[in-house]
């Protein structure tokens, strides 16, 4: 069964993206707390690809995909924004965050943390990203 | 995402309703900004209703970490669930910000 959701890259649809990955992992029986990380996990996703990397072409959506192959999971997340390398991102440190007052900077630090592995692509004209995760069924 | 504000004796209340992301992270900057505005030194910032966060909100919060240091003011937390507090935790911020049960312990630290 696949599980797919298009939405426009508008970040007032962000809950709108949370509510399909809790409601699709919920039906897969993937445990809460799990459950809760990869919420988040994919809604920075999102969010820095909503804000972040602008799209010249149409269509201005996000395409998300949800498999499960017994507990290894991965969301294939997928629009017509500029790629940026996630893996090339530099780690920021917090400490410099918080004496330089940012608001932003930490929510790709949080995807590498929840996440086992990322890959990107760019296959003209969509940037692919894959996000992995392992889990424990129940 | 609401914000509601009010004030009890010397304490500001900042209560959190919805989901804390990166379309509405700027309500609660802008309710923090105001209170530090209004010469406001006691925040508590009521978490009971507070369903998500994002790095967005968490960004806020860490964005005010120096400017209280520096000023004597002081924002506590309270309130809080365990599955938000985790997101605090994942980069360390549970240690950084003031987080306590309730509102009890929140006005006895601001006391």
């Amino acid at each position: 069964m696949a599980h797919k959701f298009i939405i426009e890259r508008n970040t007032q649809n962000l809950k709108a993206v949370r509510d399909f990955v809790n409601r699709t992992l919920t039906s897969m029986s993937v445990p809460d707390s799990d459950i809760a990380m990869m919420v988040l996990a994919v809604d920075e996703v999102c969010a820095n690809r909503m804000l972040h990397s602008p799209t010249r072409v149409m269509p201005n959506d996000i395409e998300l995909e949800i498999k499960n192959d017994q507990g290894k999971l991965t969301f294939v997340i997928r629009d017509t924004g500029d790629l940026y390398d996630i893996n090339a991102h530099h780690e920021p440190d917090i400490k410099q965050l918080i004496a330089d007052k940012r608001k932003g900077g930490i929510g790709l630090l949080l995807v590498k943390k929840i996440m086992d592995t990322i890959e990107i692509s760019r296959s003209e004209p969509y940037t692919v990203l894959l996000l992995h995760k392992s889990v424990n069924m129940a | 995402m609401h914000i509601n504000t009010s004030k009890e004796q010397e304490y500001y209340r900042i209560a959190i309703e919805g989901d804390l992301d990166a379309s509405s992270s700027i309500q609660l900057d802008e309710a923090i900004a105001a209170a530090r505005a209004n010469g406001e030194h006691k925040i508590i910032v009521d978490c009971q209703e507070l369903h998500y966060i994002s790095s967005a909100g968490l960004g806020v919060f860490m964005s005010y970490i120096q400017d209280f240091q520096n000023d004597g003011c002081s924002m506590v937390l309270c309130h809080m669930s365990e599955k938000v507090k985790q997101v605090f935790a994942i980069l360390g911020l549970d240690e950084l910000i003031k987080i306590v049960p309730g509102i009890d312990e929140a006005k006895a630290v601001l006391a």
